[in-house]
């Protein structure tokens, strides 16, 4: 095992002292790349939270393994959310971007790519149920953590049919919102 | 008649009726379609499932905590802390002097020996001698950062946490420094004297007297820091 695969653990048991270590630690560094690659302070630790919370779900998920020092592997989850941020904003065309900063073919970093992938894929479909319609999303969002739905009917003041129905004509509405998303278009 | 999206749902989540069956095995046996629609429900259940009882929340949290702080601290410039920290020390040194002329020996953090911990385990011994190093230099939040490392890969090791709890007490971080010595101090170990010593002291120094007096009347007299602990005591009562 990887010594800094204690990093990992800090965020898995949301470790407070072990978070702050972290920011400590690597903080500046991100917030000094997203600077020099046309981004703000701001912008820094927004995509430094964001791939700390991808880091989560990847090691959350499956046995995931560093294969690196944590902080290599912190500055390529977030150069990738950062290129992926860009492309969002439309500013491809941005000049002050390092040389070689999103060169992320690096052979030691193939073996994450799966992670990540998986990882943004997933990261598209929670964005994707937060634009539905606010009942949809409050009917999948229960469904989803609870079993009982007979109680979850009651809470919301529907019956127990209705709500199977509800929930069948907003998990299709989802289904296609997925299928027509460029993401999934290009990797399926 | 249920539609196909329905089916759908009620077999992922299984309450298929037996006549609902028979219609969804029908579709399944000869629409791909609808096959295809169902592996990709199926895989929107489980990742929403998953995704929506992660604990993300909690965790989004503790970030923005440490985001805060560590943003709050690299915010304030010189200028800003120079003058209250100067008046600060003025009233700590007066207050010392005045009222606590004998208090300081008692607070005192004692010196961290430099020792191999359960044989020499390479790089962790070599942090541990970096720890010792910054901990007897007063620089506690250097020594609190090595030792939360070691602490955190092996728990087991009961020197780490106590000197992680004594390094935090040097930071004022008191409340973390309770957590790591509590423990110490109810538990069987040797450092449990200790322990219950530096608990009293950060209880005495959040107020909590009586609390503090319990802890010191604990320490054996047998142990080396019971005359310490009696100090403490009559000062405190």
């Amino acid at each position: 095992m990887h010594n800094d695969q204690k990093y990992i653990q800090f965020l898995l048991q949301n470790n407070g002292e072990g978070i702050q270590h972290i920011y400590r630690q690597f903080a500046d560094k991100v917030v000094a790349l997203i600077c020099r690659n046309s981004g703000t302070n701001d912008d820094g630790f927004d995509i430094l939270q964001e791939s700390l919370v991808d880091i989560y779900h990847m090691a959350k998920y499956k046995d995931f393994q560093l294969t690196t020092s944590f902080e290599s592997f912190l500055l390529l989850v977030c150069k990738r959310k950062w290129l992926n941020e860009l492309k969002k904003r439309k500013r491809k065309e941005v000049t002050n971007v390092d040389n070689h900063v999103f060169d992320i073919e690096d052979d030691s970093h193939t073996a994450y790519m799966e992670h990540m992938v998986l990882v943004e894929k997933e990261n598209i479909l929670m964005e994707l149920l937060d634009s539905l319609g606010e009942r949809c999303q409050e009917i999948i969002k229960r469904c989803m953590v609870s079993k009982n739905q007979e109680k979850i009917a009651t809470s919301l003041g529907l019956t127990y049919a209705y709500l199977r129905k509800k929930k069948s004509e907003c998990m299709a509405k989802l289904g296609e919102k997925v299928r027509a998303h460029p993401f999934f278009k290009s990797n399926n | 008649m249920k539609s196909r999206e329905e089916l759908i749902q009620d077999y992922i989540d299984n309450v298929l009726s037996a006549e609902d069956k028979r219609g969804f095995d029908i579709l399944y046996e000869n629409d791909a379609e609808f096959r295809a629609e169902l592996r990709m429900q199926e895989e929107l259940t489980e990742v929403l499932g998953r995704r929506l009882s992660s604990g993300e929340k909690t965790l989004r949290a503790s970030l923005v905590e440490a985001e805060t702080t560590h943003r709050k601290g690299k915010r304030i410039s010189w200028k800003q802390w120079l003058i209250p920290l100067a008046a600060a020390a003025c009233i700590l040194i007066v207050v010392k002097f005045v009222f606590f002329q004998s208090d300081t020996a008692l607070y005192k953090l004692p010196e961290m020996q430099s020792e191999v911990v359960r044989g020499n385990q390479g790089n962790d011994a070599h942090d541990y001698e970096r720890a010792v190093e910054a901990f007897n230099a007063k620089d506690y939040r250097k020594s609190t950062s090595i030792l939360l490392d070691l602490y955190q890969t092996d728990q087991t090791i009961l020197q780490y946490q106590f000197y992680l709890g004594l390094s935090l007490i040097g930071e004022k971080k008191f409340d973390e420094a309770i957590s790591y010595l509590s423990p110490l101090a109810d538990g069987e170990s040797v450092f449990r004297q200790e322990a219950n010593y530096y608990v009293a002291v950060i209880l005495t120094e959040s107020g909590r007297i009586e609390e503090a007096k319990k802890r010191l009347s604990r320490i054996e007299q047998s142990s080396k820091i019971y005359d310490k602990a009696q100090k403490l005591l009559g000062k405190i009562k």
